[in-house]
């Protein structure tokens, strides 16, 4: 159904850019007299409604981050989990769930560690809301609904008021941003540190402001603990940076200096964690601060220069990396980006790669020619700026083995200002196509919208946020019968194998650290103690159990298992892809 | 070539490419004196040792390409045996070996075609040499070595006498053409059959008359491989209405010089046309049209269904993932799966030519594509610009030639894109191409950056001397034994000396997908059998009267008097050899009962 849809529009997008590479077509098209007359009104209408029209976009990316928040995605995903329970152990104890004081990065799978930040961020949320899914997912729509008059900003001082108008549109109607605001994945906030550390560096650069230039660095540090790709992305995006403002002399030597100490002093207890890792140093404490050595670090052979054919490993990740980026491919994951529309539109790939090549092309002639700006209007500081920021990127797209959205996400908001650079010069060329670009990537965002908040889509991610689970966990807290004890789904009883179902228990139940490890017995709603947590809340694999109809317990089970539960036995309650069984007999006692 | 040093080789290329971009740099590195002294100097040098040098390059081409022909790679390929094979019958009788009729594809392997052109160049060295390893690789080192002086021709039209060396130099001396060159595969004629057209085209815009004569060689390789179907229809049709409306060929030229490749390629475009469209097989003018059992290309069009690769959404995807695969197997010289397949056509760690000028061969790209944008407006002016030369020596992005090599890099992609499961054969054509992107990249460093250019072509000629080693010391010896039958033929001819009845091949071809015909073109090869032996011996156990095929798997050996069996040492290790005398040759072993 989406074929057609996505064929059409991404001939209208490549038709329009072509328009606005030949200025004989240009000439022949805006010669036309409703042509001229729509583009007329388009551009007064801009104009005189401004403002509207911005509070009109902003509401709307607003409202479609903020419908049925906390509800939509069903289920809750796992990493969200995992740092939600850290985090709210941070928030309680001001350890990790294991009982490490701040942690610079956490322990999470063992294997694979996670990133802190996202953690350390939940804290202020934690201890006002308690532990819920919608607190944990909380502080990402925060920060993804300031990003927006972010970009909006950033974008107004890189090209002026209607390329910022365009490029908010681009980024309230993003799929991607859209998607990844409203659950808890801790990497997506390194693409926010990202924006924001840019966005300080151009107003610095701009004004050889040095508040602003210090200031940038904060979320550049903080971007080193929001996911592992920007230990080795970052440096490269600050190097550039450095050594253009230097060259330029936008910035000082001393500014300069002064920044990287800033960043240096920020970012330090998550570089030596790394360094301990890599060399296998011990343990350190800093302050309250954890540098841990892990036991295993599954990521370091994710780096192409670990590889033992790093020449195959750098050039299939830079294809891969092309394909969820620039050309909106394939991605595997199912919860970045919804089929048919991906992360930015499947329509818009042309217009990102005519958007790089027109910013170099600009940039390069108006810097060749020592202009500060082009003659379209792009800053040239701030175009370099999204250069480094890309360049940046595609390091990290080449080193990251099997580069999906997730391992790319710090690119998408350049590659929107980039889109938006293409389709803005389209609309200078040619003001009529506006409102056409307007309407295609409205009716996009409908069509995107329609599919995302459709019950389909919850199936279609059901393999990664076990849609039902949560909702039958937390029925348990509020179950009106009695029982001794409740059966959860897992695939087995070890604590390795259960640990998902223990995390998305832990968030539905609100358990802190003390209740999870038995240092502390559950309460009841009046607050008094009822028993530990493990005499409470067994996990079971049920592709091999045999329930007792005459047992006083709750079981939370998948739609798989049901057989197992006879309805003439069971009160049975169904929660998307599981459910909840009772025993009649105690039941009807 | 280990990976560090690709990898520092490919920094170090990378580097000069960045730096070549950037003109203040370039320009401060001019102004360091020693430098400057330095590369005036080897220009200087360049120019007065221009024709050693060429010799010198054209030795070393030789060499690679005929140096031990016959023993690396050891053995002999099945393509190789039915190139023999092929040319003999038509040598002998005008046509197919199986069928005796002339035919546009040869379809001999059932599952896959091959183009009938290789087989018809060899006709000559066959009747001179009779049915020899020299005589059915001789042809194709020799077209090889053709198409490195018809590269060096379209270059020194295209891009001066500077630019001529250049692209001499990376073609001659590049890893995958040098691998091509030294065995008979069908598919490999077409990208030497496309460099001498493309320099025909070249000189063309001098010499009239020689349009058409490109378009007949154009015509003639549509007969290479049947992925030339695909690319060289849609090319010369560009092409034509390109040089007629840039006015670049006066039509007077262009189009008897289309109708010339029409009437050429009409038997091939009829041939597929037959199998795409699902028609009955028909003769025309003597030269049979067929209709294949099974059509190699017929599952891996656009229109045919194939799930797994539609993911998500819709052909976009199943699009992508092909125009990756193609990008994959040529800019990038990656294999699509490491197999004794992928082996023939690239060394790891040297690949098509060599890895670590990937940069420079994307610089080639973006620089070719600036040209033309640069150079729009004297496209609108074309009648002042054919035949003149920019400033810098190079001819004008928008000139037949260079147009040309984009529109069939264009036309490649575009069957790159639209068919999936393309393998190295298939894709062996872009990469003459690929290397004139490389000689443009190397142009332009060298233009640019003061002894970049000596510093790339010192380190292209490390490339090949380490390629050199790794190939003839290890590497072709070794890994090519499986796919080229390495002691069948020596065994073949040892037992053709013995006094037998009855001779069983064994069936084990791995990886032939067609054991039984395998067998049949081998030991026609092997035994020189004539070609009236071979009409219709297609199906069955035995064939030509003695021989018979021998399925390892479920039959055993009978040590019958009078009675020779032609195994793979493996096979004889399975078996119970006792009462048989035995000879080995390699993998290969002859077992007979005196």
């Amino acid at each position: 159904m989406l074929y057609p849809f996505n064929v059409v529009f991404t001939l209208l997008m490549i038709a329009m850019l072509a328009i606005a590479a030949c200025p004989p077509a240009q000439r022949r098209l805006n010669a036309v007299g409703w042509i001229a007359r729509l583009g007329g009104a388009c551009e007064r209408f801009a104009r005189r409604f401004y403002w509207p029209l911005f509070a009109l976009i902003l509401l709307l990316g607003v409202l479609c981050r903020v419908y049925r928040f906390g509800v939509l995605p069903m289920g809750l995903n796992q990493d969200g989990a995992m740092a939600a329970v850290d985090g709210y152990a941070l928030a309680m104890y001001g350890t990790d769930r294991f009982g490490t004081s701040y942690p610079a990065h956490l322990w999470a799978w063992g294997y694979g560690q996670m990133s802190a930040l996202y953690s350390y961020l939940c804290i202020p949320f934690f201890r006002v809301m308690g532990l819920s899914r919608l607190s944990m997912r909380l502080p990402m729509l925060c920060v993804s609904l300031a990003m927006l008059p972010v970009l909006w900003d950033l974008a107004r001082r890189m090209r002026g008021r209607g390329f910022a108008l365009l490029a908010l549109l681009l980024v309230c109607v993003n799929p991607w941003q859209m998607m990844q605001s409203r659950w808890a994945l801790d990497c997506n906030m390194m693409s926010h540190c990202l924006l924001l550390g840019v966005y300080l560096l151009v107003i610095g650069a701009q004004r050889r402001r040095t508040w602003a230039l210090c200031l940038s660095m904060a979320p550049f540090a903080m971007s080193m603990y929001a996911y592992g790709v920007a230990i080795y992305s970052t440096p490269v995006l600050l190097l550039c940076a450095a050594v253009y403002l230097l060259c330029k002399k936008r910035a000082s030597l001393v500014q300069v200096l002064l920044c990287a100490a800033i960043w240096l002093l920020l970012s330090a207890p998550i570089i030596l964690t790394m360094m301990i890792n890599y060399f296998q140093w011990d343990t350190m404490q800093l302050g309250p601060i954890t540098l841990q050595l892990f036991d295993e670090n599954a990521r370091t052979q994710e780096i192409a220069f670990m590889s033992d054919d790093m020449y195959r490993a750098f050039a299939q990740n830079a294809l891969e990396w092309l394909r969820v980026t620039f050309l909106q491919g394939y991605d595997s994951s199912t919860f970045n980006s919804v089929p048919g529309f991906r992360t930015l539109y499947i329509f818009s790939f042309p217009a990102l790669i005519a958007g790089l090549v027109w910013l170099v092309r600009d940039r390069r002639r108006a810097a060749l020619a020592g202009l500060a700006r082009t003659q379209d209007g792009l800053d040239c500081d701030a175009g370099m700026m999204l250069l480094c920021w890309l360049i940046a990127m595609a390091v990290c797209g080449l080193l990251t083995s099997s580069p999906n959205v997730n391992r790319a996400n710090g690119i998408y908001y350049a590659l929107m200002l980039l889109c938006a650079y293409a389709l803005y010069r389209c609309v200078r060329r040619v003001r009529a196509f506006a409102p056409l670009i307007a309407c295609m990537y409205l009716l996009a965002f409908g069509g995107q919208c329609a599919v995302y908040f459709s019950p389909g889509y919850a199936d279609y991610t059901a393999q990664n946020y076990q849609p039902g689970l949560y909702e039958a966990i937390a029925s348990v807290k509020t179950f009106p019968y009695s029982f001794d004890v409740v059966y959860i789904t897992s695939p087995g009883e070890d604590e390795n194998e259960n640990v998902v179902s223990r995390m998305i228990a832990a968030v539905a139940l609100g358990l802190d650290r003390d209740e999870m490890n038995d240092e502390k017995e559950l309460t009841d709603a009046s607050g008094e103690p009822i028993g530990y947590y493990t005499d409470w809340f067994w996990f079971q694999d049920f592709s091999n159990f045999t329930p007792d109809p005459t047992g006083c317990a709750v079981y939370v089970i998948p739609q798989s298992a049901r057989a197992l539960f006879d309805e003439a036995d069971y009160l049975i309650w169904d929660y998307q892809q599981f459910a909840v069984a009772y025993p009649r007999y105690w039941a009807e006692d | 070539m280990n990976m560090p040093l690709i990898t520092a080789l490919l920094f170090l290329c990378a580097g000069l490419c960045a730096l070549a971009v950037h003109p203040r740099p370039c320009a401060a590195l001019r102004r360091v004196r020693p430098l400057r002294a330095a590369d005036a100097g080897l220009s200087r040098l360049c120019v007065r040792l221009y024709v050693p040098l060429i010799l010198l390059i054209a030795a070393a081409a030789l060499f690679a390409r005929l140096y031990a022909l016959t023993a690396v790679p050891a053995g002999l390929s099945a393509e190789e045996a039915l190139v023999g094979v092929e040319a003999k019958a038509l040598l002998q009788t005008g046509g197919e070996a199986f069928s005796g009729a002339l035919t546009a594809q040869l379809d001999v392997w059932r599952t896959s075609q091959t183009g009938p052109l290789l087989s018809a160049l060899a006709v000559p060295f066959i009747a001179l040499l009779g049915p020899t390893a020299l005589a059915v690789r001789l042809p194709m080192a020799l077209l090889h070595l053709l198409s490195a002086a018809a590269f060096y021709g379209l270059c020194r039209r295209v891009a001066g006498r500077a630019g001529g060396l250049c692209g001499l130099f990376l073609y001659a001396l590049a890893p995958g053409l040098i691998m091509q060159s030294r065995w008979a595969y069908s598919a490999q004629a077409l990208g030497p059959m496309l460099v001498i057209g493309l320099w025909l085209l070249a000189v063309s815009q001098r010499r009239r008359a020689l349009y058409p004569v490109a378009m007949a060689i154009f015509g003639l390789a549509t007969y290479a491989c049947d992925a030339a179907w695909y690319v060289l229809p849609p090319f010369v049709l560009l092409l034509t209405v390109y040089a007629l409306v840039s006015r670049r060929v006066a039509p007077r030229a262009a189009l008897p010089g289309a109708a010339l490749y029409l009437l050429l390629a009409l038997p091939a475009l009829l041939t597929l046309a037959v199998n795409t469209l699902d028609l009955p097989g028909f003769t025309l003018l003597g030269v049979q049209i067929p209709r294949f059992d099974a059509f190699e290309h017929a599952g891996r069009g656009p229109f045919a269904p194939y799930d797994a690769l539609i993911r998500g959404s819709d052909a976009f995807d199943a699009m992508m993932d092909n125009g990756f695969s193609f990008v994959r197997q040529t800019l990038l010289q990656l294999p699509e799966e490491e197999n004794v397949l992928s082996d023939l056509f690239a060394m790891p760690n040297f690949g098509l030519y060599q890895l670590f000028m990937l940069p420079v061969a994307v610089l080639g790209g973006v620089a070719y594509l600036v040209r033309l944008a640069r150079e729009r407006g004297r496209a609108a002016r074309p009648r002042q610009v054919i035949g003149v030369l920019a400033a810098d020596g190079q001819e004008g992005a928008w000139s037949l030639p260079c147009v040309a090599c984009a529109l069939l890099l264009l036309c490649m992609a575009g069957y790159g894109v639209l068919f999936r499961g393309l393998n190295a054969g298939h894709l062996s054509m872009a990469l003459p191409l690929l290397i004139l992107l490389c000689a443009q990249g190397v142009s332009f460093i060298a233009r640019r950056v003061p002894l970049g250019g000596a510093l790339l072509c010192a380190v292209y000629a490390l490339g090949f001397g380490l390629f050199l080693g790794a190939y003839f010391a290890e590497y072709a010896p070794a890994r090519t034994a499986t796919t080229h039958y390495a002691g069948f033929v020596e065994a073949a001819a040892f037992a053709d000396t013995l006094d037998v009845d009855e001779v069983h091949v064994t069936s084990n071809v791995y990886p032939h997908e067609n054991p039984d015909m395998v067998v049949r073109v081998l030991t026609a090869f092997g035994f020189d059998l004539p070609t009236s032996d071979l009409l219709g011996q297609t199906q069955g156990q035995t064939f030509a009267g003695r021989f018979s095929v021998f399925y390892p798997e479920s039959q055993t050996i009978e040590p019958t008097p009078r009675t020779a069996y032609i195994l793979r040492g493996s096979d004889a290790y399975m078996q119970d050899t006792s009462g048989f005398e035995r000879r080995d040759f390699g993998d290969w072993c002859v077992l007979w009962v005196p």
